[in-house]
């Protein structure tokens, strides 16, 4: 595929950002003039302390979609949350009122929900369900891998994880504080909610998984329950052995593009 | 404006190549939904220089920051942007492939009245034979201190004039296996008097060109040569030659890639 390394100016971000996108492209054909050929979109986010090139120099996304026909667009989020955090940027306003428009008129992406895949590890797991369910209008699919859907829960059990001097100060700068995280439109449990209650939109196609040995599966096995036990959400989930690791999450990567049907292959064995 | 570094791969080429390319957006106001094709500028880098070389050393960028344009600087190496005779195919690749990958993925016009290109010293050869060899392609066509008769160029002692090519052991050669024998130049493809004279006799598209070169420049001379050519036995062509102080460097280059904006109608 086509590798573009661009920086641009976010109106909702305030400043230069940086992104990595995917172009589809076959090599060893003559290409074919297709001026209004519109893509199908995946947006793929960063996890926790990564960036807009975490998915390139440590997945095999390219291999994996590279005859497929879509466009895959890599956002850098910092420590965000992809929230409009309390103290610090507008990054769900980014992902969801910019980034979509970008993506539409500077490559040839599709607007369409049906067309549009948003993916996640870890914060960016949480970030892919989280913006989806809060915009099932924006987007048709939305899958998170190891999702740190709970982050103050998840301290509970993966102290370790957080080597960062500031983790909590962090999470409070984004959520506020743990009192407001819980039942607030950050809150997965609470957005399933009012998902569920939308009448105007389907509900996105939704697939979480998550390894059995990640410090995180115990928020991952809560919000699981929660959505299979307290709402009508039609959610694939998948737990394999695993921790929280680019192995694990280039395992899962296929099994999500082929239960998306952006790439061929057997769904069966989930 | 957004720039975007891309690795892509090219069937002329068979092989990845890179191109910078400058978006256009408007700085403190929200994103709104565009289909109006962008008028597009490719912008050719010269020899011994890259794909990089446009936005490092010149304010470009800054220039059109406001402007609804789209600029596509490719990587043509030392290849003079043609099909040369031992060398790879950079001119099908600048001429046929490049205006058509870059249309499927981004957002340029076809419309050759804003479809523009540039370039300088081996980019400014580069740019006109493009122009002079695909007339129905390009609106128009700026030449920056270009070399003329890259077939039989010699550049030997020159370095320390100014001019940004380094001296390189076998800058001959490089030329030799691009454009062939020396002798073999005059009347060639890649002859700029010979394109000229066939697209002044023709009746199709003619783009215009503007030729600039420093006049302290060690190409001055062939520059000067070929716009009295052009003057004399090319008089249906819309050309226009102007020759201000300067040295074959990026100072000169920068300062009058206002001069050849504004005959673009860009700025």
């Amino acid at each position: 595929m086509a590798l573009v390394n661009m920086d641009f100016f976010s109106y909702y971000l305030g400043m230069d950002t940086p992104m990595t996108v995917l172009l589809p492209e076959r090599r060893g054909f003559e290409p074919k003039p297709e001026p209004d050929k519109k893509y199908p979109v995946l947006y793929l986010l960063h996890g926790h302390a990564d960036d807009n090139t975490a998915w390139i120099r440590k997945s095999n996304i390219e291999m994996l979609v590279r005859d497929f026909g879509i466009i895959v667009v890599m956002p850098t989020a910092h420590r965000s949350f992809y929230t409009n955090s309390r103290h610090g940027h507008a990054y769900s306003d980014y992902l969801t009122k910019e980034l979509p428009v970008v993506a539409a008129n500077l490559f040839h992406a599709s607007m369409r929900r049906e067309d549009t895949y948003i993916a996640g590890l870890s914060m960016g797991g949480y970030g892919a369900i989280k913006l989806a369910m809060a915009h099932p209008e924006i987007y048709g699919h939305a899958a998170s891998m190891s999702g740190a859907s709970d982050a103050y829960g998840a301290l509970n059990g993966a102290k370790g994880m957080f080597s960062v001097p500031d983790f909590i100060a962090n999470l409070d700068n984004v959520f506020g504080s743990k009192e407001e995280f819980y039942g607030s439109e950050n809150d997965l449990k609470y957005l399933s909610k009012t998902l569920e209650a939308r009448t105007d939109v389907p509900a996105p196609q939704m697939y979480m998984c998550c390894g059995t040995e990640d410090p995180l599966y115990p928020v991952y096995f809560d919000i699981r329950n929660y959505l299979e036990r307290e709402t009508n959400l039609a959610v694939r989930f998948d737990e394999r052995r695993g921790s929280h690791n680019w192995d694990f999450w280039n395992e899962e990567l296929p099994l999500i593009l082929q239960y998306f049907g952006l790439i061929p292959g057997q769904t069966s064995g989930l | 404006m957004a720039v975007v570094n891309l690795d892509f791969y090219s069937y002329e080429l068979a092989m990845n190549t890179q191109a910078v390319i400058l978006l256009p957006e408007r700085r403190g106001i929200p994103h709104a939904s565009h289909d109006e094709p962008y008028p597009v500028l490719y912008l050719l880098h010269g020899h011994g220089q890259d794909h990089t070389s446009w936005l490092r050393l010149s304010r470009i960028e800054f220039y059109l920051q406001n402007t609804d344009v789209i600029v596509v600087m490719p990587n043509a190496c030392r290849s003079s942007y043609v099909d040369g005779v031992n060398t790879h195919r950079y001119g099908s690749f600048l001429t046929r492939e490049l205006p058509r990958i870059i249309k499927n993925w981004f957002n340029i016009t076809t419309d050759r009245e804003n479809t523009f290109i540039a370039g300088m010293s081996m980019g400014g050869y580069g740019a006109l034979h493009a122009a002079l060899s695909c007339p129905e392609q390009y609106g128009a066509v700026c030449a920056l201190s270009p070399g003329i008769r890259m077939g039989s160029l010699d550049l030997h002692g020159k370095a320390d004039k100014g001019l940004t090519i380094p001296a390189v052991p076998e800058i001959d050669r490089n030329f030799r296996n691009t454009f062939g024998p020396a002798e073999n130049y005059p009347g060639s493809e890649y002859d700029l008097k010979h394109l000229a004279r066939q697209l002044n006799a023709g009746s199709g598209h003619k783009p215009r060109i503007l030729h600039l070169c420093g006049t302290e420049d060690p190409l001055h001379a062939d520059s000067e040569d070929f716009a009295r050519f052009m003057s004399t036995e090319c008089s249906g062509l819309d050309y226009t030659w102007q020759d201000s102080p300067g040295i074959h460097d990026f100072n000169y280059w920068d300062r009058e890639s206002i001069t050849m904006l504004r005959f673009f109608g860009l700025l």
